[in-house]
């Protein structure tokens, strides 16, 4: 996948109200690019069947949640 | 016993000498007192020492010891605990100096639990800021290796780990998110429990990723993690995500051998090229030692664990840029470097990328969940190699480097916390250059009664546990 420019980078970061300058901007844009590259790179047979969940709760039985 | 040595004790054994009345709390507050005067300018292990307060908190030990025989499992031991965590009326600062006029308005629910414990509580322990990323930055000042200054404490319960280690506090409480508790300790030649997410109270803690926050443990042995872990353990009400379920007697569990146990050796963390070779012989040599034992020892393939470092990455990085997006908008400037780019890359990641990276955490963590279903403990190495040269420059030079430190240190550390299960580290070995090497034990969730008693048996059949950093 092709990187985000510098500009890219600045830009998205406009739309959500925070100003990217030097020396920040470019760091930040090779953190971005890194991680965007990462995680979009990795297939799994199955992956799209798997729930999205932050946090998995035990059954219960296992574990009574009170909340 | 000299002053000085009070210090060298256990938590459990310092303890027993207070419950026999051979050593008062104000003796042994006072030693570590002395100690600290006279050390820590060298380590940098604390934000805070609230020597005063300590001292009237030994008093009040004192006082209530006379007045009952009956009193906690930590009456009048000396402990210290990450500046996360909240103490009524200290400084809560996160390691940041943005928070540097927080005072925290009431305990949490961990300082409670200590307080009732009978713990002293000496003060708050440094951190990397806000906890995140390995920085080298350090508000407070630089948190020293107790084994080589030179190397990385590790993060970022890197007071916490430099403390315990230089026998600053008796124990010790950290964080762990990926890794902040079980990688200090490792570098540290330390114990350290992630416990499971939902066993110990968030309440009143500082929040660096929500879904993987925990606070536990580090000690100088298993013992003392036990002890540790019983009196911060337990459903609160406030924290909702506590569960509700009895907690087991662990000092209770930790003689019981482990006998016909079923041990998982992870291949792919074993045999990772990261991995050295004196810490994959030394993992390997502890396996063989619970299998002399009695457990039986079978290797186990987790092919999702090679996934850990973008999963891990992409879901901490949106979670704290989200944490600290208001923060990112009015007072970036006051964050140091490292952080500051971290929160403004958080800030820009995609939903649609945090949710990939939470469907692949699933499927490890069913991976592991199997796993766990077929053996009572999982183990691997704690690190990858004794503690690390310290990085020497705040700035990131290209995205290739990014990408390489997506493959670090958290890769051993970080599936267990994606897994949500408990994992312990316990030192089991020593490099060449006289750093040590720690061997990290996982099991179900909730299930820290076998993961210590595990850590117990090997830490009682070995003496890695007893080597001390030069000069401490």
């Amino acid at each position: 996948m092709s990187d985000m420019s510098k500009n890219d980078v600045k830009a998205l970061a406009k739309s959500v109200q925070l100003t990217l300058k030097e020396p920040e901007l470019t760091e930040v844009a090779y953190h971005f690019n890194a991680l965007l590259e990462a995680i979009e790179t990795i297939e799994e047979p199955g992956l799209e069947a798997m729930e999205h969940v932050p946090v998995i709760l035990l059954p219960i039985g296992q574990a009574r949640r009170r909340g | 016993m000299p002053r000085s040595d009070i210090c060298h004790l256990t938590a459990a054994e310092l303890a027993r000498r207070i419950r026999r009345r051979e050593i008062s709390p104000v003796e042994a507050t006072q030693a570590y007192l002395t100690r600290l005067e006279e050390m820590e300018d060298t380590y940098h292990a604390y934000i805070m020492v609230a020597k005063d307060d300590a001292l009237r908190q030994a008093k009040e030990r004192e006082r209530s010891a006379r007045a009952s025989d009956s009193t906690g499992a930590l009456h009048g031991v000396p402990v210290a605990i990450k500046d996360h965590i909240g103490v009524k009326g200290w400084p809560s600062t996160g390691g940041s100096a943005v928070f540097k006029d927080n005072i925290a308005a009431q305990d949490s629910t961990i300082a409670a639990r200590l307080r009732k414990s009978g713990a002293v509580i000496l003060g708050k322990l440094n951190m990397t800021e806000l906890g995140i990323a390995e920085t080298i930055e350090f508000p407070w000042g630089m948190p020293k290796n107790p084994w080589n200054h030179d190397r990385s404490t590790g993060s970022s319960s890197a007071g916490p780990g430099s403390a315990t280690a230089a026998f600053l506090s008796a124990a010790s409480l950290g964080g762990d998110t990926g890794g902040s508790i079980r990688i200090p300790a490792a570098y540290c030649g330390i114990v350290g429990l992630r416990p499971s997410f939902g066993l110990v109270s968030r309440y009143g803690t500082m929040t660096v990723t929500w879904s993987m926050d925990t606070v536990g443990p580090m000690t100088r042995t298993v013992e003392d993690c036990a002890l540790m872990l019983q009196a911060i353990a337990g459903h609160d009400p406030n924290d909702r995500y506590t569960y509700d379920v009895p907690v087991p007697n662990y000092s209770a569990s930790l003689r019981k051998g482990i006998k016909g146990m079923r041990v998982g050796l992870i291949k792919e963390l074993v045999e990772a090229e990261q991995v050295t070779s004196e810490v994959r012989s030394s993992v390997k040599a502890a396996a063989r030692k619970l299998q002399a034992l009695g457990a039986k020892v079978d290797e186990v393939s987790l092919p999702m664990v090679q996934h850990v470092g973008p999963i891990h990455w992409v879901i901490c990085y949106t979670e704290f840029g989200t944490t600290y997006r208001k923060m990112v908008r009015t007072r970036a400037k006051e964050l140091t470097h490292m952080v500051r780019v971290a929160v403004l890359a958080g800030s820009l990641l995609s939903g649609q990328a945090y949710y990939k990276a939470q469907m692949l955490r699933e499927m490890l963590r069913r991976e592991m969940l199997e796993a766990l279903g077929r053996f009572d403990v999982l183990i691997c190495p704690s690190m990858p190699s004794g503690a690390a040269p310290r990085a020497e420059s705040v700035h990131t030079p290209s995205k290739e480097s990014v990408m390489e430190a997506l493959t670090g240190p958290v890769r051993m550390t970080a599936p267990f916390s994606h897994a949500n299960v408990p994992a312990l580290s316990v030192p089991c070995g020593i490099t060449s250059e006289k750093l040590p090497i720690s061997l990290q034990i996982a099991g179900r969730p909730l299930d820290e009664a076998t993961v210590v008693r595990v850590g117990y048996a090997y830490e009682q059949a070995t003496n890695w546990h007893k080597l001390r950093p030069p000069g401490v």
